[in-house]
């Protein structure tokens, strides 16, 4: 795990050495979005690094069929110290920055060719940037590509970032070159009812130090609102200039706004407070002053509704689907049924209220109404299913007639009725009385609380008791088998390894009788007077001892190639150097006659036999995991 | 012969299925007549419709709402608290019904406080409770068995992961998918009462005597009020004995307390 630790460690070292390897690049150009909608504004940024020079020359891209909707240019310079043990250091970076907003006027692929620098005989350039420009920007909302800078590598399946850049212009906003706040509105002129999208955004030159602290909502008289960043959550600041300046611009308010009633109705001035400064230099200034900022209101035109089709309907703006059915069909007098009306759509569900149907012998019960918001895209809707509860008081067959809305819409400006169907309830049995008489009964009684409770639920599924998992009988065995599995395995994996431990063991032990028995071997060869065999015999005892410490073969290596390898399993250089020697000197000595006489041997088997004491006490380290390898390769073949 | 048996059989069939729709009937229709009467103001009429469905063996968190709503419009808030803490055992995600509970808590120590001048109320659920108070016992309990399951195969995987990262990744989702099983364990501990005694209930009646024996003679150790929460530890005899304390367990009718 540790070594994991440390590879992934190593391996965020390397990322942050590639990035700043890359930000070390002299030129570089980058693109808000690679995916836009046509006429959607987006932004290209050239940023050049003159940390150093001048560029002899600088070649902007071109941007073909892209239309240029606005170019910036500025010259930031930053200035740094640094204290390190050669003294104090100044660094001055600086940088040209060219701002595009571009616009694609049609659907289809664009390429920006690349940017190219000439610094001395050296040539930097960009890559190129491929643009795909598909479908139109939806009516009234904000072009979503305008945000943060996304590289020059072109992904054709890539979706943009959701981003809310505000519109060109600045919607009457009183501009301050450091802050200043805007209110968008994505219609000035709605119907009642029809959905106005609101932005509020706070420009501010530079980035956002904390939250701002909105000090005043924009009032909204005359409308109902839906808070579209509690849906969507927050949205990241946008590059925007305004008045030639670049600015960042931050939502901090979006929400959708549905008008009431017709007319002139405002949405009020937003005011913001953002604490500045906390920067050494503002310690020594004193305390950190807040900026306070007011926004402008907006006005909406509200139109009235055109003369609907269906006469004392309800009205509705945006898309509606209705469908109503009837719990049950069939009932007894007395027996309560369920009406339910659901209806989906898109615009102000919440303010579409039906009207109770009233029928002979039939009681209806004031409506249980459950409301689901949902927002598609910007586009609020969802669903509202209202249920009323009717008591039949008389017997035979009623007829609950279609309830009929008028739907508007706001696009064509034209009604359209949607209806649901017209249900039938049978009702059987005899009469009873008005509900009066009996809800006077001694039995509902209740205190002065009891409002306080209910509506009750309408519908179950009537579920019958049921055992909770951890009761039934298998749960906790199966629980507990996880951890006995892991322990059983791991003991199996334990005990092969103390197997292969003593194998090891027991290779070492037979590996020191062969040691032995090689010895007496070239015992007897020098007493039969065969020197040779007996100087061959000791060094083979030798590399027996090695192989029994070391628990690998030996026997394949050049004396170079061991020398090396006793050294890397820990054997120190002066008995490595015995070792090597006394091979060597073995070695020699069965090629060479006047080495082999008996007194000779006899001194070399002294010394094989005083070197093999030696390395008895020599521990080795683990062997590398590569040598390992290679060894108990050499083990198989053995083997087989 | 042969056609004498067949038409006995299909007859026992037809009748076993004729019994078997009635009663799925009944009990929507008891349930709709539970909530017809307590639309038409009948509390009584709709607490007694509820009761017969829970009888039944309905453990319907829908029902549970009703029922306590029906008594909680009664004014009977300790079985008020009894059954929407029911409701909120199988649903717990339930805000109708934990608003419920709120408000019965609210109402039976705004009365208490009228009759006696003061009244606690109790409105903050033990720290174990919160915590896991979003998740069912059934949610906690499949949490369990999902994540150690998958930490187990993880881990088991590990040895035969060649690449570092992998292993490290591997190693690090196994750690946390059992930190979610070790949560999940003590959540479901926290669920089913570990280390505590006997079933959780509500004192149904104000000035409810704990006696020391099961007798009506036997000595007075406390008295409890409506909406009280005690642990039933047995019941004999048309007595309960309840775990009021750490250091009190008494008796009490079985009338005057009620499980959760």
């Amino acid at each position: 795990m540790l070594r994991s630790l440390g590879t992934a460690l190593a391996v965020c070292i390397a990322l942050l050495v590639c990035s700043a390897t890359a930000a070390a690049q002299r030129i570089s150009m980058a693109a808000s979005a690679n995916r836009v909608a046509v006429g959607e504004p987006f932004a290209v940024e050239i940023r050049v690094d003159i940390a150093d020079d001048e560029p002899d020359s600088l070649e902007l891209p071109d941007f073909g069929q892209l239309e240029v909707l606005s170019r910036s240019q500025a010259r930031p310079m930053s200035f740094s110290l640094s204290f390190g043990s050669g003294g104090q250091q100044a660094q001055v970076k600086k940088e040209i920055i060219y701002n595009f907003t571009l616009r694609a006027p049609s659907r289809g692929a664009y390429n920006i060719s690349p940017a190219v620098m000439m610094l001395g005989k050296k040539r930097y350039a960009t890559q190129a940037i491929n643009i795909v420009a598909a479908g139109d920007v939806p009516q009234g909302q904000g072009a979503p590509s305008m945000g943060g800078l996304s590289g020059q590598d072109f992904d054709p399946d890539e979706r943009p970032a959701r981003r809310v850049a505000p519109p060109s212009g600045l919607d009457g906003a009183t501009y301050d070159p450091t802050m200043f706040l805007r209110t968008v509105v994505d219609k000035k002129t709605a119907y009642v009812g029809e959905q106005v999208t609101v932005t509020v955004y706070l420009y501010l030159h530079g980035q956002l130090p904390d939250n701002p602290n909105i000090t005043r909502e924009p009032t909204l008289e005359g409308f109902w609102s839906q808070d579209l960043m509690a849906i969507h959550g927050g949205l990241p600041p946008v590059r925007h200039d305004a008045n030639g300046r670049p600015f960042n611009a931050y939502v901090i308010r979006r929400f959708a706004a549905f008008p009431l009633r017709p007319g002139k109705l405002e949405i009020g001035a937003p005011s913001v407070e953002l604490s500045a400064g906390g920067s050494i230099f503002d310690l020594m200034n004193g305390a950190p002053q807040a900026l306070r900022r007011n926004g402008v209101k907006v006005g909406i035109d509200v139109l009235p509704l055109p003369a609907q089709p269906t006469a004392g309907a309800p009205t509705y703006t945006g898309t509606l689907a209705m469908d109503a059915t009837l719990e049950p069909s069939e009932a007894k007098v007395g027996d309560g049924v369920t009406l339910k009306v659901s209806m989906k759509g898109s615009g102000n569900l919440r303010a579409l209220s039906l009207p109770t149907p009233k029928l002979p012998g039939l009681e209806t019960l004031s409506p249980e109404v459950d409301d689901e918001v949902t927002a598609d895209g910007d586009t609020i809707g969802g669903q509202r299913v209202v249920r009323w509860l009717m008591l039949p008081r008389e017997a035979g067959t009623r007829t609950i007639p279609a309830f009929a809305v008028d739907v508007l819409d706001p696009a064509t400006g034209k009604f359209t009725t949607v209806r649901t169907q017209p249900l039938t309830l049978t009702i059987t049995g005899q009469s009873v009385a008005a509900p009066a008489a009996t809800a006077a009964s001694a039995s509902a009684v209740p205190d002065q609380n009891a409002a306080r409770f209910g509506p009750v639920r309408a519908e179950s599924a009537l579920r019958r008791t049921s055992p909770e998992l951890r009761t039934r009988g298998w749960f906790w065995p199966s629980v507990g088998a996880a951890p006995l599995l892991v322990l059983l395995l791991s003991g199996l994996r334990l005990l092969r390894r103390a197997q292969a431990k003593r194998r090891a063991g027991n290779r070492g032990l037979q590996a020191l009788r062969e040691v032995d028995e090689r010895l007496d071997k070239a015992a007897q060869a020098a007493k039969a007077g065969d020197a040779r065999a007996a100087l061959g015999l000791l060094g083979s005892a030798i590399k027996g001892a090695l192989e029994a410490r070391l628990k690998e073969p030996v026997g394949g290596l050049t004396m170079s190639a061991l020398e090396t390898h006793l050294r890397a399993r820990g054997m120190e250089d002066k008995l490595t150097g015995r070792v090597i020697g006394q091979l060597g000197a073995l070695e020699s000595a069965r090629f060479d006659p006047t080495a082999q006489g008996a007194v000779q041997v006899t001194r070399a088997m002294e010394g094989v036999r005083a070197l093999i004491a030696e390395l008895s006490r020599f521990r080795p380290k683990p062997a590398p995991a590569a040598r390992r390898t290679r060894i108990d390769d050499a083990h198989e073949e053995g083997r087989t | 012969m042969n056609g004498r048996r067949i038409s006995g059989a299909l007859l026992a069939i037809a009748v076993t299925l004729c019994a078997w729709s009635a009663r799925a009937e009944s009990l929507s229709d008891v349930f709709t007549r539970g909530n017809t009467a307590f639309a038409r103001g009948e509390y009584a009429e709709a607490v007694r419709a509820y009761e017969t469905l829970i009888d039944s063996g309905i453990d319907d968190p829908d029902v549970s709402f009703n029922l306590a709503s029906a008594y909680g419009a009664q004014g009977k808030y300790g079985q008020a608290i009894r059954y929407f803490q029911r409701a909120l055992r199988r649903a717990p995600g339930d805000e109708a019904a934990r608003a419920g509970l709120k408000q019965s808590r609210a109402a039976l120590g705004e009365r208490q406080a009228q009759a006696q001048g003061e009244a606690i109320v109790v409105d903050r659920p033990p720290l174990t409770e919160a915590l896991f108070s979003g998740l069912s016992s059934d949610a906690l309990a499949t949490s369990l068995l999902v994540a150690i399951w998958l930490a187990t195969g993880l881990f088991l995987a590990l040895p035969s992961l060649k690449a570092e990262m992998l292993r490290l990744g591997v190693g690090i989702a196994s750690a946390l998918l059992l930190v979610v099983a070790i949560a999940s364990a003590l959540g479901v501990g926290a669920k089913a009462d570990w280390g505590q005694e006997g079933a959780r209930a509500v004192i149904l009646r104000d000035g409810t005597a704990v006696r020391e024996g099961p007798d009506e003679g036997a000595r007075r150790a406390a008295e409890l009020f409506e909406g009280d929460l005690v642990r039933v530890l047995a019941k004999r005899g048309g007595y309960a004995r309840v775990l009021v304390r750490s250091d009190l367990t008494g008796y009490v009718r079985s009338e005057d307390v009620g499980e959760i």
